[in-house]
């Protein structure tokens, strides 16, 4: 039984959010509103998760796998947020569970001698490499592209979503706090320390040109 | 202590214009970042770093997805759904026998306790006969006693055993 505020705050978001509303119909068994939520969050959810497990086949499997928890949750759906905080909060628990289980597997094969995918190169890397001593305006788009990954990688799981919900999403810190279920002074810090890592790695390439 | 003093101050700027770029900021304090951004050179380079490296994210890969991938999740979660309705549907039928099953074993299980209770009841009179038997066999011959001591005496020397008292008569 939903309280009076709950009530009062689910119409309010039915009534700021189209999502919501289309989300009510496919909770009312409308399979053509949730084609649509599909076709509207398809592209940004992929881009987020592919930035959070680094492969892009990985991240359509979790993408399609957040839509079947979209769709088997239909009957229950409340909307007590905006459907794009709901949404990624599952993807946010989806990559979570990805990952563990991929630091796992990874562990399991380190610990039998194989070398297991890594796709993410670390920084340290990236020292040893060419460097360009080239301003970055004259620097390729893919070089570019692949730094600033390099980048995103090296930060934690948490700053990485973080940053993904706020540069892709534009989320407000209470969106990403209600996604990521931590307080809003816990992403203000979060994300702090985020960009902060961020310019640290990137900005003598940005000034110099010299890859980090 | 002067280096932890630093760097938590610097943490406190970094927080400040991180949230300050964000649009997170209340008035006053939107204010008073402002107030030293016209005063402060360091604060001021503080803030264009973060801001320029903040903006070069915009080099990530973006997804664009064709309708394949829209068709195949819609097909996907059909496929899911429709198996999951199968396997509710199964286990519901599964659930139904077992308790069909269960009611079948309740029914005979009380059906033999009733007919044994009441085959137990009927023939409580015919076993009552068949312990008094000898006594009744020979009630003509008990009536001679006069008393019930006597009766006892008799007992005790083994009397009422079956045929004794035909034996010593």
């Amino acid at each position: 039984m939903l309280t009076k505020a709950a009530e009062s705050r689910s119409t309010s978001y039915e009534t700021v959010d189209p999502d919501v509303r289309l989300m009510l119909e496919v909770r009312d068994g409308n399979a053509a509103a949730f084609e649509e939520l599909v076709l509207r969050y398809q592209n940004r959810l992929i881009t987020v998760l592919q930035n959070l497990v680094h492969n892009r086949h990985r991240a359509e499997e979790l993408a399609q796998d957040v839509f079947l928890r979209v769709f088997r949750a239909r009957a229950s759906y409340r909307p007590e947020a905006r459907f794009a905080t709901w949404l990624f909060t599952i993807a946010h628990n989806v990559a979570s569970n990805a990952l563990r289980a991929a630091a796992r597997q990874h562990e399991v094969n380190v610990s039998v001698g194989q070398s297991g995918e890594v796709s993410a190169k670390p920084m340290d890397s990236m020292a040893v490499a060419p460097s360009g001593l080239m301003p970055v305006r004259q620097l390729e788009k893919g070089e570019l592209a692949d730094i600033v990954r390099q980048a995103i990688d090296s930060l934690g799981e948490r700053q990485r979503m973080a940053v993904m919900l706020s540069r892709f999403e534009h989320m407000s810190y209470q969106d990403i706090a209600k996604t990521m279920g931590l307080s809003i002074q816990a992403v203000k810090s979060l994300l702090s320390r985020a960009r902060d890592n961020l310019r640290q790695i990137l900005e003598p390439y940005v000034q110099e040109g010299i890859r980090p | 202590m002067s280096d932890e003093h630093n760097a938590l101050e610097q943490d406190t700027m970094v927080e400040e214009l991180v949230s300050y770029l964000d649009g997170e900021l209340d008035t006053e304090s939107n204010r008073r970042v402002e107030r030293r951004l016209a005063q402060d050179a360091d604060y001021r380079q503080r803030l264009r770093e973060l801001q320029r490296s903040w903006d070069l994210l915009d080099h990530l890969p973006r997804a664009d997805v064709d309708h394949s991938f829209t068709e195949s999740t819609i097909a996907m979660v059909a496929l899911q759904t429709s198996d999951d309705y199968q396997h509710v549907q199964r286990t519901d039928s599964r659930q139904r026998r077992l308790m069909m099953g269960s009611a079948l074993a309740c029914a005979i299980l009380v059906f033999v306790a009733t007919f044994s209770a009441t085959r137990w009841w009927a023939g409580r009179q015919d076993r009552k006969l068949l312990r008094d038997l000898p006594v009744i066999e020979n009630i003509d011959q008990y009536r001679y006693a006069e008393s019930i001591e006597f009766l006892r005496l008799l007992e005790r020397e083994g009397l009422f055993v079956e045929g004794g008292l035909d034996h010593e008569l």
